[in-house]
This record gives structure tokens, sequence and C-alpha cells, in this order.
């Protein structure tokens, strides 16, 4: 029989057992893991082979919505625009050819005079008897050296009148100097002077001098003066002495001068300017605008009959020299008088122009204009005072001058053929080494009823070509801006062209331009249509531009 | 510098293959009844000991971590005995939103005491540090292989979320036995954040066109940051007073349905810190806002005075999109993250027990759940072994051991919730310790251990 007792020791012995097998089970569990220690090397990181990396991105690099004043611009920052009510484009550049002041180059030849007396015995007891003694002179005062120019009237901007005394009188007295047609303010000019060795000067600045009350004697004044003595030290004079004195006149600046200043060439040069349109342009077939023109501008403020010639208005080549004149052709006015203000005008600035255009010259600037491609303007002029002698009185004002501007318009009307241009930029592919393949991608979307062929080349320092990026040959894949449609007579904008074209560079081609410096970007533009038909430029016209690029890596990291 | 990347890059994988369990769990100790710790994850779990101490670091050290992803998962040996970083299997292995978890709690101080027979006060401080980080497979995707490779004309999401926190935690628990049946407890915290970083927004997306290939990309960002500057600047009174207090409370219950089965339930962590120290945050300046990049101007592209293409223009214009402003001193508030458990347990008899446990949590917007079976035995008051095996974020080979052993008063305890992780160290997403040497004093009558048996 089993008693209590036992039953619980069975109880609690089975219960024991089953404790220490499953505690044995636990324990083995525990261990296990500890025994299985970590495989040698798993984290040994020295054995970590280099990683290679290989994404390949895609992103966006460029969007522009481009117009032709910004197209152009990219060419040039001198030109302008005008756009009409209908937003068509005229390019404009504009120069100042010339700019002449007359009264800053004219020139008042110093004047001077010199007189001397000695007194006399008579005239020493004259001064000791009655205490003074008065000598009285007067000098005409000519300010053109030959007749054949004439002042009648001169207001000094600066200019001044110079006396000088010496001598062996010692008396005390007075010198007293006056021109009465020299007035400043309606007064007179007087200047009295204590007698003494040395220089006095009277400041000309402001005073008017009439020159036409000396009969007989244009461009003159009458300077009068007088040198009084006194006993003073008494019995200082004596017979024998002498007073020396000198006057001379100094012209710094005329103010405003009338009279008849003569027949003299005034401008005689030339001057060259660029057209910027054509700073990239190496060649063209054609270039040509309907009606391109020149306007010449003349702000003139000179009260001088002028009578402008021109000399050359020369359109020369770059490309080989070949030179065509404006000036033999109809429609340039030449000679050319340039108008002038009066004297009473209250504006004394006249602006007169000057309209050269192609149908006046019979196309001759459309010519010129297509032989510049590239090339530059020369502009020669002569210009002669009073051609027809003295007819009115001359005036001039310390500020006349005479501005000569041109305008050369090119409305952008016309045709374009095989019109090629070039620009260049410095280049330098960073890490190139680490990308595998290459993928350009152009977005042209085009308004412009131009196409345009480009191509791109990397070149080494010495401009020796590495690669390209267009490589084929077949003329509608070199054409990456396609022509827009549009209506030819109203310039409307019909459709726009776009063109995806997509450049793939492989290592084979990516390892050519490693060793790239320079990157040359040629274009071919030519008018839409086959048969070349003038095209009209909007400024509503847009050339949509984006380029992206997708470029696959491979580094070792 | 290769070296020093690959060292980098093999170092964060070793890091992150351990682990793939989402949350703070410790399925295996939670039925453990010699170990007093339980009251961690659920208060009401009175410890068998009348008194229990528990000093500086040794007494609990908690670490659990879990990753999308194993060793093997990235690493291959190869024939040549080199191991080789295989990122593309890595991509095949990743999820379209994949999280890193980590959690180490060490024990600063900790006792534990009976009063009454019905009552059971503790007090414990801890430091805390949790950690988590949600990456999207698009970004690594992208990463690494380009979005020409895997996202033309398809929305990339590139939104992380990063959280992490340190924080000390002082706790004073009551845990009451109401009747034979039921059994309450509460822990009430004060916290004191050390750091933190928390994502508020990270919404950032990336759309290539398969034409132009222009972008359109969101980008609103808002992380929050709080502690000292480094490391360095770290004062002592830092621990104690560091300016960004916190509430939390902890509850939890038992329930002694028969003498066979029993039931517990607990919430943890409900409370939050409010940071108002060393303050800095990250914000878009355009949040929200859709932005598209179609590339750059003609001209700048082209620039003249540059050195032919300008690459560095393009850039900058990218980076000027995505523009994050710095701004200091704006205090803000972080929850806890709350979780809870549900747990369940078969007495087979007075020392073997089998427990069924469910853990739930939420994170980035989804519900966490993690399921754990285990069976205990214990010999004695001297030897508790437990068995677990645990199912958790889709990762079903997760067996866990534990051992309590008292040595006199000296009792010391080990657990995991995936010992494979050790001897299959390759394929483990998942790892769990949670270890310490603890004194405990006294015991309770048998009567009343029969009790807390069933708890």
């Amino acid at each position: 029989m089993i008693t209590e007792k036992e039953l619980f020791l069975n109880d609690k012995l089975g219960t024991m057992n089953y404790t220490k097998q499953v505690s044995r089970f636990f324990v083995l569990m525990l261990l296990i893991p500890l025994a299985s220690c970590i495989k040698n090397g798993d984290f040994d990181f020295s054995k970590v082979k280099d990683i290679v990396w290989n994404p390949k991105f895609a992103m966006p690099l460029v969007t522009s919505d481009l117009s032709i004043m910004d197209l152009i611009k990219r060419t040039t920052d001198s030109s302008n625009f005008k756009i009409d009510n209908n937003g068509f484009v005229t390019l404009v550049y504009k120069n100042r050819l010339f700019s002449v002041n007359p009264a800053s180059i004219l020139t008042i030849a110093p004047y001077s005079y010199s007189a001397s007396h000695t007194f006399t015995e008579e005239e020493a007891t004259t001064i000791s008897t009655l205490g003074t003694f008065t000598i009285p002179f007067e000098q005409d005062i000519k300010l053109t050296p030959a007749d054949s120019i004439r002042i009648d009237s001169l207001t000094y901007g600066q200019g001044d009148l110079t006396l000088t005394i010496s001598g062996t009188v010692i008396n005390d007295g007075a010198i007293t100097i006056s021109i009465p047609h020299a007035k400043k303010n309606g007064i007179p000019l007087t200047a009295t002077f204590t007698l003494a060795n040395g220089s006095k000067t009277i400041d000309l600045s402001g005073y008017n001098f009439d020159l036409t009350k000396v009969a007989g004697k244009p461009s003159t004044f009458k300077l009068f003066g007088s040198i009084t003595i006194t006993n003073s030290p008494p019995g200082s004079i004596a017979a024998g002495k002498t007073i020396n004195f000198n006057f001379e006149q100094h012209t710094g600046s005329i103010k405003v001068l009338s009279g008849y200043l003569g027949r003299f060439y005034f401008i005689n040069e030339n001057q060259t300017t660029d057209i910027n349109l054509f700073k990239n342009a190496i060649s063209a077939s054609k270039f040509i605008l309907v009606n391109p023109y020149f306007i010449f501008t003349f702000h003139n403020s000179i009260g001088i009959p002028l009578n402008l010639r021109f000399t050359e208005i020369i359109g020369k080549s770059n490309e080989n020299g070949q030179m065509i004149n404006l000036i033999p052709n109809p429609g340039v006015p030449n000679p050319y008088n340039v108008i002038g203000p009066l004297y009473t005008d209250t504006n004394p600035v006249k602006v007169s122009t000057v309209r050269i255009d192609n149908v006046g010259t019979n196309g001759a600037i459309s010519n010129l204009l297509n032989l510049l491609k590239p090339g530059n303007l020369i502009y020669s002029f002569s210009g002669l005072t009073n051609p027809n002698g003295e007819q009115t009185e001359n005036f001039l004002r310390d500020s006349s001058k005479l501005n000569v501007d041109v305008e050369f318009g090119l409305p952008l009307y016309g045709l374009i053929e095989n019109f090629v241009i070039q620009d260049t930029l410095d280049f330098k592919f960073d890490n190139i080494n680490e990308v595998e393949n290459m993928l350009l991608r152009t977005l042209i979307e085009n308004d412009f009823p131009l196409d345009a062929k480009i191509q791109v080349y990397f070149t080494d320092s010495k401009w020796i070509a590495l690669d390209s990026l267009v490589t084929s040959v077949l003329p509608v894949d070199q054409i990456i801006i396609p022509a827009a449609q549009v209506n030819l007579s109203t310039g409307e904008l019909i459709s726009s062209a776009k063109k995806t074209s997509d450049f793939i560079y492989p290592k084979t081609r990516i390892n050519k331009i490693v060793n790239a410096q320079k990157i040359l970007v040629k274009a071919v533009l030519n008018s839409a249509g086959s048969a070349k038909q003038n095209v009209k430029i909007y400024n509503t016209y847009k050339l949509k531009v984006k380029i992206a690029a997708q470029v696959e890596l491979k580094k070792k990291i | 510098m290769k070296k020093y990347l690959r060292t980098w890059l093999v170092g964060i994988i070793a890091l992150l293959l351990a682990t793939h369990v989402f949350a703070q769990t410790d399925f295996t100790l939670y039925h453990m009844k010699m170990v007093p710790f339980r009251i961690y994850q659920n208060p009401a779990l009175l410890p068998q000991s009348r008194v229990f101490v528990g000093f500086p670091v040794i007494s609990s050290i908690y670490f659990h971590g879990s990753n999308a992803f194993s060793y093997s998962d990235i690493i291959t040996r190869e024939a040549d005995d080199s191991l080789k970083i295989d990122i593309d299997k890595l991509l095949t292995k990743l999820g379209k939103r994949n999280n890193l978890f980590t959690n180490l709690d060490i024990d600063l101080l900790s006792f534990g005491f009976r009063v009454a027979d019905k009552y059971y006060i503790t007090f414990s401080a801890r430091e805390r540090s949790i950690f988590r980080f949600m990456y999207p497979k698009d970004l690594v995707n992208f990463i690494w292989k380009g979005n020409a490779a895997i996202g033309l004309g398809k929305e990339l999401e590139f939104s992380p979320r990063f959280d992490a926190m340190v924080f000390n935690e002082f706790a004073l628990g009551l845990a009451r036995e109401v009747n034979d049946q039921l059994t309450v407890g509460i822990h009430v915290n004060l916290l004191n954040g050390q750091y933190n970083i928390s994502t508020e927004r990270a919404k950032v997306s990336l759309y290539t066109d398969p034409n132009d290939f222009s972008f359109r990309m969101n980008s609103d960002i808002s992380i929050r940051t709080a502690g000292p500057d480094s490391l360095s600047n770290q004062k002592p009174k830092a621990f104690i007073k560091s300016g960004n207090f916190g509430l939390g409370i902890d509850l939890g219950a038992t329930y002694k349905l028969n003498s066979k089965f029993s039931f517990s339930a607990s919430v943890l962590d409900l409370g939050f810190i409010k940071w108002k120290k060393n303050l800095l945050a990250f914000e878009s300046r355009r949040p929200g806002a859709i932005v598209s990049f179609n590339g750059i101007d003609i001209n700048k592209f082209f620039k003249k005075d540059s050195v032919g293409i300008n690459y560095k223009a393009v850039l900058d214009s990218l980076k000027d999109q995505f523009k994050i402003d710095s701004l200091y001193n704006q205090s803000y508030k972080t929850s806890l993250p709350m979780r809870f458990y549900l747990g369940a347990i078969y007495n087979i008899n007075d020392n073997n027990t089998v427990g069924f446990l469910f853990h739930g949590q939420f994170y980035d917007k989804k519900f966490l759940p993690s399921f754990s079976l285990s069976y205990y035995t214990q010999v004695g008051r001297v030897l508790g072994l437990s068995a677990s095996y645990n199912i958790m974020n889709h990762s079903y080979n997760n067996i866990g051991v534990g051992l309590s052993l008292n040595l006199g008063p000296t009792q010391i305890y080990a657990t995991t919730d995936n010992i494979l992780a050790i001897s299959n160290y390759k394929t483990a997403q998942n790892a769990h310790l949670h270890a310490g040497i603890v004194w405990v004093f006294g015991q309770k009558s048998k009567d009343k251990n029969k009790e807390a048996t069933s708890n």
C-alpha cells in the first residue's frame, strides 16, 4: 500500500525528474548558441570587397523659352530692338559717330600793348608846383588776326586783362583803365589801381565786348586809360625818370560769340562700327533682309550754317575684304545742310535726320548687309561751315555742339541660307572617368520659321576635334531645331516644330572626350521651306529649349 | 577612404542585421515569475520575493533591436573568402517601408517590497533609450540605382521617419491584490528628457518625367531636436534636471479565472515629455509646396565666365528648392511610444505553465502586432526556465529562452526572445537580451505563492 507520504514523494520525484529533463533541455538550448560561435571573418571588415556603385541618374539641365531678343542678346549686348504694334521685330544698332563742340576748339590769340613815359624837366616842375600830373592814353585792341573772320560780340566765359607797371618813378599816384563797350550787367568796365611797380589783373569773366564800335575796325574794342602822379614824396620826381606799363589780354573760354566765323572744315573723320549680329558668324550663302536702313540723326546747336558731306558709308567683309560703298547710290542726300538754331531760339538744339533705306538705294543696303557677314561699317564725313559765305550772323555758345548718330536698322524680314555661326567655350569634364554611359537629350519646340543644324565639337587645346556630338550624316538627324510652320504673309504661327534628339555616349565615346578642353558649337541656320521665301520674325515667337541628361556612373566605394 | 567607407557600411549593417522585432517586447521574461523585473512589462505582476534590490547597471540591462533585413540579406561570403555587400539582394528583401528599432534600458537603481501582504511598492530609476527609424525602400533604391533605373514616370517616396529619445525614468509603483483573483498595479513615472530627435513631418517625394527628366518634388520636413549640443557639454546635473520634464504611467492587471487559467493586461508608456531646453528644429522653407524643376536658364548653364558647362549652377538651383531653415527654441511635446500586452496562462501544475502573449504598438500610422507562445518551468525556488516562440514583424523564426537562478539572495537571470539570432545571426532580424543580477529576499507563503503562480 502506498502511503500518502510515498505518493507525495513519488509525485515530488516525478516532478523533479520531469523538471530535471526540462532543465537540461533549457540549459542545452542556452549552451547551443554559445557553442555555435560566430564564424571567423564574418565581421572582418578588411575582407569586404570593393562595392561597385552603378546608379543611373536622370535630371533636367536646361530649360529656356527664348525670344529673338534673347537669342540675339546672347551674341551681343549693344543692340536694341524695336517692336511694332504687330510684334514685328527690328534689330537696331545705334552708334554715335561724331560730337563736335566748336567753342571748345575756337581760340583767340592773346593780345598785348606796351607803352613807356619819360618825365621831362617841365613835367617834373609841374608836379612839384601843382602837386599832380596826369598822363592819358588810349588803345584799339583787335581780336581777330584777319578780316575774313569777324567777331561782333564776345562774352567771356573766362578771360583777364593784366596790367604790369615798372620804371624808376616812386611817386604816389593811380592808374585808371576803362573799356566803355565792355559791359557786365550793363555797367562798363572801369578799374583804378594805386600806382606801384608790379602787376594788376582785371577779371573779364562775364563781360560782353561789343566789337563793332570802333569805326572801320571790325573785331576791335577801344581801351582808355590814364596815369596820375602826385608830388609824394615831395621832390621825388625828376626829369628822366621813366614809367613803363604793359596790358595783356587773355581769353580762357568763350561763353557767347557772334559775327562771321568764315569757312572751315569742322569734321573730316571716319568711324568704324561692328555689327554684333555677326559677331559669331563665320559665313553665309545668303543673309538678305528686305528693307534694312540707316538713319543719321543730327543734334545741332551751333549757330553756323553747316554743310555735311557723306564721304563714305562702306560695308567691309571680314571674310574677303570686299567692300560696298553706298555713296554712289541714289537715295543718299549728299551734301546735306544741317539745320541749325537761330540766336533767338529758346531751345537751341535743332534735330534733323537723314534716312537712307534699301528701296531708295536700289537694294544697295541689302547687298551691303549680305556682304558683311561678318564685317563692319565705315562711316566718313566732311563738314564745312558757311558753305555760301556770309549770309547770316553766326553765333556760338559754349554749349554749342553737333552730335551725329547713326541707327542701322535691320527689320527682321528676309531670308537666310546656310548662315553659319560658331561659338566656343572652355571645357573641363570633371570625374568623367566614373561615367559609364551618358545620354544627352534635347527637346526643342520652335516657333521660328528657321531651322538649325547644330554640331558640337569637343576639342583639345589646339582645337583638334576629339569627338562630335552629332554622328549621323543624315540631314534630318543633323537638324536639331526644325522650322515652324508659319503663314508667310501674315507671319502667324501655324504650328510649332518639335523635336527630341538623343545623343548617346557609351564608354568608348566618353573616353574620347576625357581630355577635351574646349567646346566648339556650330550652327547652320536656314529660313523655312525649300523655296527659301522671305520670313518675318515676331517677338511672340519662342524657341523652347530643354536639355536633359541621363548618366550611368560606375564607382568603386 | 574606401576602407573607412566599407568599415562604416559594414558596421551599420552589423548593427542593423541583428534585428526585426518591432517594439520594446520582453516576451520570454513576461511569464518568468521568479524575476522581479516583470513589473516593467506589467505593474501588476508581483515579484515572488518580499523584497528585491537592484544595483546600478548590473541589475537590469535590456536591449532590443529589430531591422527589416538580416546579415545574409546583404552580405555573402565569396569563394575567395572575401565578403561581398550585395545591395541588389538587399533591395529584394526590403518592403515599401522598413523599420529599424532599438531599445536600451539600463537600471540605475531599483527596489521593491511587499507591504501588509496585499501591497507591493516599487521604485526604479532607469535610463531608457528608444530609437525608431523608418526608411522607405524607394530611398535606398534611389541612392543605389538612381532615378533613371527605377523611377522614370513613377512617384518615388523618400519620406523617412526618425524618432529617438533618451530619458531618465523615475518610477514609483504600487500593486495591490484586490482579491484572490484580481491584482492591479500602477507605475507613476517622472521623466527627465536628455535627448530627442523627432520627425514631426517628413514628406519627400520625387517624380521624374520620363521624357524630359524634369522633376516634380515635394519636400515637407519638420524635425525637432532637443538636448545638449554634444556629449562633452553634458553636465552632471542635467541627469537630474535637464529642464525637459515629462510624466508617464504604466497600468496593469492580472485576473485568475480558475486554478488553470489566468489572464493579464498592461498598458505601458502612457505619457509625454515636454522638451524645452537646447532646442533646434529643421523645417522646410516651403513646406508642402510642389516644386517643379526643369533645369536652369541656358545662359546660366553655358556661362561665358565659367569653364564650360555650369553643372554646379544646376545643382545649386536644385538645392535652393529644398532649403531647410534652422529654428531655435521652439518647445514641443512628444508622446511616449505607448504599447500594451495581453497575456494568458495555462497552469499545467504548480511549476509548469504555458503562456500566450500579445503585444501591440502603433508607429508610423501602423499597428504593429507581435505574438508569443511560451513554456515556463520552475524548480523550487532556485531555478526558472522558459522557452518561447515569437512572431514579430512578419518574422517567424524567433525562439526565445530564459533562465533565472537564485543563489541565496542573489538572483541571476538572462532572457532572449530570439536565441537563434546567435547561432543564425546571418539570417536573424531580431536581437533581444534582458539580463542582470538582482538581490531578492523572502518568499510568500505556499498559498500565496500559488496565487502568484497563477499570475
